[in-house]
């Protein structure tokens, strides 16, 4: 089974080598010495740490149900029968081939700068913008914008639970009189429920993930004043730019437990919102 | 939906592993056998520069293939230390006077000590310029330019605003002037970048009051109270419109396309003088250098731009002394590379350039020349952690204050509870 060894060696390895580092003071050059637990105590007083939590579950907290629900919107509207549904439903995948790459964060950096697009379009109504990205205030919901924007896989994974929704069902209610918001709310929402979980879990974990667009839109320091210095990206600068790969590590594994958590309590709270079929 | 669950921890698992990876990769090859890699970080003038200057001296040693890696500062630093601890360090490596303290106590340079004068030519160089390269009396670094702190300002945008810069200024005085720019300067213009967060204006401002970074023994040589009037001052001015506020600053990030004074932002940033090369050629506007606000004692030194360095992993020592030696003696070589790297420390490069110098680097000779009865000693090799503190930190928290999410006080305690933490 080559597919075992490959992850045994390509991920396993790499896991348990971040598991032992995590307990060393370990600065790249030189050889790791064990400190035990002291990375972990160190999270308390690390003031960039708390910060990097905050900003990390604003993004999480505004990016997954704003995209998931954006996803779901487009998925209805493309899922009507009309004249060249592939061509849209391809068009508006696209974005999200091309979302995680590092020329779209470049192009969003121009976008949202002080004399980017947004500001050119709002002069037009006589309204001085801000440098969005240079703005603590804003800079984190151009990184939300950018996440929303690449709502594709979500949207299709969103069309395909559409489509198994038996028509029956729609005429059914049509018969007893239900309207169309009222049959959205009473069947598609609840037949959907299973994939608006899964992409409920899947998005969450990727948005705990991200680090391109927070890299890039930021010059690689999380700035201004740390307003999106996202747990990964605080975690790239300690273990690669000021050399302390322990504490990174450390920071790697408390990110994992905190994903976790997440995932579980969403897990946890299925049993009251999804429905299965069968 | 149970597998869905474990795909997720994996996800994550692998992001984790895939960053421990890098840090456990020992071993490898240094970027095959048979060639030598050799790394830089700077604009694109310095790229087409350091390829020419490399075609020369394929010519003159045509058994020595030169790979080249190169970027612009952000993301060297982070590159460099993942490839040094997975053991494929570049041979030659382009360094800084902040970090090379950090890479050769750590062990990952060669000790040039013993190629000198065999493959290592630093006949033409001053003493203290040959000095600058060494950590705790080892020869680690070779310097690669000579150059000092330098106000860079836009003469044609000074002009448009109709103020006269003078020859020379104190502290108080540049804060003067600023407000005078910004009260001529049009919206959106200010006189001056946020030298706050500058590494290099603030050590400046410190050794004109008789202080410096650190003691010999790698201890912070100023308090408090030095920092919390440095913020004043400048927070005075952001207030006044005669600094860039912040949100403006920040739009300065990286390389300098991006600064202040390219993009007509301001008339002044705090800069290096060798700096001005790469400011003219990014801008039409007439660039022009000037010396830091001057005080008491003398606030600039001679400092090596940049160092060359040998990674201690270097499979082909002789090959890598080579390039450094032709990069930095043969004039051949170096005859490429100008003064955009800061002005060459050997006496005979620079007698050999210094008849076809363009006009920026006659600029740049003329101002380094104008320094030399004005500079101070070069201060001693720094600490652990000594370039984040003043590169990194300085920067956020001066961020912090201009953004008002911390108060100069708060900003204050900050910086000193953060340089506890990072200095080693």
């Amino acid at each position: 089974m080559p597919w075992f060894a490959g992850l045994l060696l390509l991920t396993g390895g790499p896991i348990l080598a971040s598991l032992f580092l995590s307990f060393t003071d370990f600065d790249l050059l030189t050889t790791p010495s064990w400190v035990g637990l002291d990375n972990y105590a160190r999270v308390m007083d690390d003031p960039h740490f708390g910060n990097a939590v905050r900003v990390t579950m604003i993004y999480v907290v505004a990016s997954v149900p704003l995209s998931g629900g954006f996803a779901l919107l487009v998925a209805v509207l493309l899922n009507r029968p009309m004249r060249g549904v592939g061509v849209y439903r391809a068009a508006y995948y696209l974005p999200s081939l091309l979302g995680g790459s590092v020329a779209v964060a470049i192009l969003w950096r121009q976008i949202f700068g002080p004399d980017g697009l947004v500001n050119d379009l709002l002069s037009a109504f006589g309204i001085v913008g801000p440098s969005w990205i240079s703005t603590p205030e804003y800079a984190i919901y151009t990184l939300v914008a950018l996440h929303i924007w690449q709502f594709g896989s979500p949207m299709l994974i969103f069309l395909a639970g559409l489509k198994q929704i038996p028509a029956e069902l729609y005429d059914a209610a049509a018969v007893d009189g239900a309207g169309k918001v009222r049959a959205f709310f009473q069947i598609t929402l609840p037949m959907l429920s299973p994939i608006i979980f899964f992409n409920l879990v899947l998005q969450t974990v990727n948005a705990f993930k991200a680090f391109t667009p927070a890299f890039i839109l930021s010059g690689g320091t999380g700035g201004p004043a740390d307003s999106t210095l996202f747990y990964t990206l605080y975690l790239y600068q300690e273990g690669f730019g000021n050399f302390r790969m322990g504490y990174a590590s450390a920071l790697a594994w408390i990110l994992l437990l905190m994903t976790a958590a997440f995932t579980a309590l969403a897990f946890r709270s299925s049993r009251y919102w999804v429905h299965y079929a069968d | 939906m149970s597998d869905l669950s474990r795909r997720g921890f994996l996800q994550v698992g692998v992001a984790a592993g895939a960053l421990a990876l890098a840090g456990c990769a020992g071993g490898g090859g240094s970027g095959g056998a048979a060639s030598l890699q050799f790394a830089w970080w700077g604009s694109t003038a310095r790229h087409n520069a350091t390829q020419q200057a490399l075609a020369a001296f394929r010519k003159k040693r045509p058994g020595v293939q030169v790979r080249t890696q190169f970027s612009g500062w952000d993301g060297y630093w982070e590159k460099l230390a993942t490839q040094t601890a997975g053991g494929n360090a570049p041979d030659v490596i382009q360094m800084d006077y902040s970090y090379i303290g950090e890479y050769a106590r750590r062990g990952s340079l060669l000790d040039l000590g013993p190629y000198l004068g065999k493959g290592l030519d630093l006949s033409g160089f001053a003493k203290d310029v040959v000095d600058a390269g060494k950590i705790d009396g080892k020869q680690y670094g070779v310097n690669f330019g000579i150059n000092s702190m330098a106000l860079i300002w836009n003469r044609t945008l000074a002009k448009e605003i109709g103020v006269e810069v003078p020859e020379t200024f104190t502290w108080p005085e540049f804060g003067e002037l600023s407000k005078k720019i910004a009260d001529k300067a049009p919206k959106g213009v200010y006189a001056s970048e946020d030298g706050a967060q500058d590494g290099g204006a603030f050590e400046n401002w410190l050794l004109e009051r008789g202080k410096m970074f650190f003691t010999a023994d790698g201890k912070l040589a100023y308090d408090e109270k030095d920092l919390t009037e440095w913020f004043t001052f400048w927070d005075g001015l952001r207030k006044a419109g005669a600094a860039a506020p912040p949100d403006v600053q920040a739009t300065a990030a990286g390389d300098v396309q991006n600064s202040l004074v390219a993009t007509r932002k301001a008339v002044m940033d705090f800069a290096w003088s060798n700096q001005l090369t790469a400011y003219m050629s990014v801008t039409k506007d007439d660039i022009a250098v000037h010396a830091f606000p001057t005080g008491e004692k003398p606030g600039q030194y001679y400092k090596p731009s940049m160092l060359l360095t040998v990674s201690a992993a270097t499979k082909r020592p002789q090959d890598a002394v080579a390039l450094v030696n032709a990069l930095v003696s043969d004039a051949d070589v170096a005859t490429p590379l100008g003064s955009e790297r800061g002005v060459p420390p050997s006496s005979a490069i620079r007698a050999a350039l210094e008849p076809k110098a363009s006009p920026s680097e006659k600029l740049v000779y003329a101002y380094i020349e104008s320094l030399s009865d004005k500079v101070g000693p070069l201060p001693p090799p720094q600490p652990l952690g000594a370039g984040e503190l003043h590169n990194k930190v300085l920067m956020n928290v001066n961020q912090q204050v201009g953004f008002g999410k911390l108060s100069i006080a708060e900003g204050v305690s900050r910086f000193f509870d953060e340089a506890r933490r990072v200095l080693k």
